[in-house]
């Protein structure tokens, strides 16, 4: 009997509570006038171009800003989603931190009526995020390896250097670059590695790589902080003439590759994805809608001799 | 516990197993597989939930044809417009599937073979036949089709009808090799030379580029 009280009373205070915050959230979600940007670490320069173009379209536009970076941690997304849900958002702009992970904050931001527009990586549903401005990274690692492939001559020995294994790009890049690969019977993959997207460790695997394989002639890279890395080790090994290929387009890519180390990278438009997700979540606080479709790809674009001089911060000068 | 945390992923791979084997058709994984060889780097996002060949299959001799065929402009008219007037011609015949890509052209017609290509694995025919840039037509010949211009010419497949790119992509890479197995593979390469052909098919616009067509068919006339 008593306990029955207690449970009933415990119930009735959890439905007061219910009923009160849901109140609050629904009143703070007409007083905010702030986009939250939130993106992987700013370490990255291609992250922080992403997030300093956002945020300047944003401000540009009379918008309040939040600039949050989740470091790749999905359960620090998801405490971000939930600040950013309690400030009543107007907007969510977002390179996510996870294809899957990122699906239920998502749902949650749209449940409290606030919408999401992602950036640079998609996630795996449709009808949650309002727009998916997706960077082609399957597009941009097949025009990679196709360089790569040319300036091969279609044959000899290669190393692949992967990302983070847990990142959707990683995943894509390598999938990209293999369904052009794969179809050079004469070019042989002779070590395939994952450096976590990090330069030294890249320089590490490579040094390693190079004392069972001292005769290779390229190395293909899912990301531009590798290629840096395999670069120097193949320099400091006297094999400064090994043909390395990036991803990004950074500006240290761009002058390695005036330098005529690097022979070639890819550049994502980031800047530019990043303020058009902003001008789509301005749109669709004003009207209601983008006028465009949820998923929406941009393509990359090769850096290699011909362009690179045209490169800066992310940005290529037409 | 033990026997219920395992149930599920027996019942899994039964169901996997039923379904590859007593559905009559063949669903080969060998993404995942190859992927998993390759010093062990397991690839993260590729659900494999979705059969590109069996979506192109499905569609290639009902849509993607007919739509080609419908749409396709006879090359002299195309690039003679595309070197006069492009705004007109991407306007009238041109179509792309998102805003920062270049756009795509249908085009047909026939022309002599000048010279067959074939030194790398992705070859090709050049024809008598000047594009925009004043520069030799060429067709690809395969083996390795380079591009995307046949998915991204039909204005039915739409990213926005897809999982993720990978999925997409699969739809071009599957298009490829339906083009490989019923254009290409048949097709005596030796012969072309000096021959007449008669093409259908797609390429990717950049102005100031060379136009390179992935045929969908290709007949050297008897």
């Amino acid at each position: 009997m008593k306990k029955t009280a207690i449970i009933f009373l415990l119930l009735t205070f959890m439905t007061v509570g219910l009923w009160a915050s849901g109140d609050q959230e629904a009143k703070s979600e007409k007083k905010g006038n702030t986009i939250f940007i939130i993106t992987p670490s700013h370490d990255n320069p291609f992250f922080k171009t992403e997030a300093v173009a956002a945020d300047d379209e944003a401000t540009k536009m009379g918008y309040a800003t939040t600039v949050l970076s989740h470091d790749d941690d999905a359960n620090l997304q998801d405490q971000q989603f939930d600040t950013a849900i309690a400030a009543g958002a107007l907007a969510i702009i977002v390179d996510n931190a996870g294809a899957d992970a990122t699906i239920g904050p998502v749902r949650r931001a749209k449940e409290a009526g606030i919408p999401s527009f992602l950036i640079d990586r998609e996630i795996n549903e449709t009808g949650l995020a309002v727009s998916q401005i997706v960077s082609n990274n399957y597009q941009g690692a097949v025009i990679g390896a196709e360089k790569f492939v040319e300036l091969m001559g279609e044959k000899g020995k290669f190393v692949e250097l992967v990302g983070k294994e847990s990142d959707t790009n990683a995943g894509i890049r390598s999938k990209g670059y293999h369904e052009i690969l794969d179809q050079y019977p004469a070019l042989e993959m002779v070590a395939r590695q994952s450096a976590n997207w990090s330069q030294t460790e890249a320089y590490e695997k490579m040094e390693s790589i190079l004392q069972a394989n001292p005769d290779i002639k390229g190395v293909i890279c899912g990301n531009d902080t590798m290629a840096m890395g395999a670069m120097a080790a193949l320099k400091a090994a006297g094999m400064g003439d090994v043909i390395v290929v990036g991803f990004d387009g950074s500006n240290d890519v761009r002058d390695s590759i005036l330098a005529g180390d690097i022979k070639a990278t890819v550049l994502q438009t980031c800047a530019y994805n990043a303020r058009l997700a902003v001008q789509q979540a301005d749109k669709y606080i004003k009207t209601g809608s983008t006028g465009a479709p949820e998923k929406q790809l941009t393509d990359c674009v090769l850096i290699d001799s011909s362009n690179a001089e045209k490169l800066d911060n992310f940005v290529l000068e037409q | 516990m033990m026997i219920r945390d395992s149930a599920p992923p027996v019942f899994g791979l039964m169901l996997v197993v039923f379904l590859t084997f007593g559905s009559g058709c063949t669903i080969v994984r060998h993404d995942d597989e190859q992927e998993n060889e390759d010093g062990g780097i397991s690839i993260y996002f590729d659900t494999g939930e979705f059969d590109a060949a069996v979506y192109v299959d499905s569609m290639w001799n009902e849509r993607v044809l007919p739509r080609i065929r419908e749409k396709a402009v006879e090359a002299d008219t195309l690039f003679g417009m595309l070197k006069e007037k492009p705004d007109t011609a991407i306007e009238k015949y041109g179509y792309r599937i998102e805003i920062t890509a270049p756009f795509n052209f249908m085009v047909s017609g026939a022309a002599k073979v000048v010279s067959v290509n074939t030194e790398s694995a992705a070859s090709t025919i050049s024809l008598d036949l000047t594009g925009p840039d004043g520069k030799p037509v060429e067709i690809q010949i395969g083996p390795v089709i380079k591009g995307t211009a046949v998915r991204d010419s039909m204005d039915f497949i739409n990213f926005d009808d897809f999982t993720n790119q990978l999925e997409f992509a699969n739809v071009s890479r599957e298009l490829n090799n339906k083009i490989k197995a019923v254009v290409l593979n048949d097709l005596d390469r030796e012969a072309l030379q000096g021959k007449v052909v008669a093409f259908l098919g797609a390429f990717q616009w950049v102005e100031g580029k060379s136009i390179l067509i992935t045929p969908v068919e290709l007949k050297p006339e008897e």
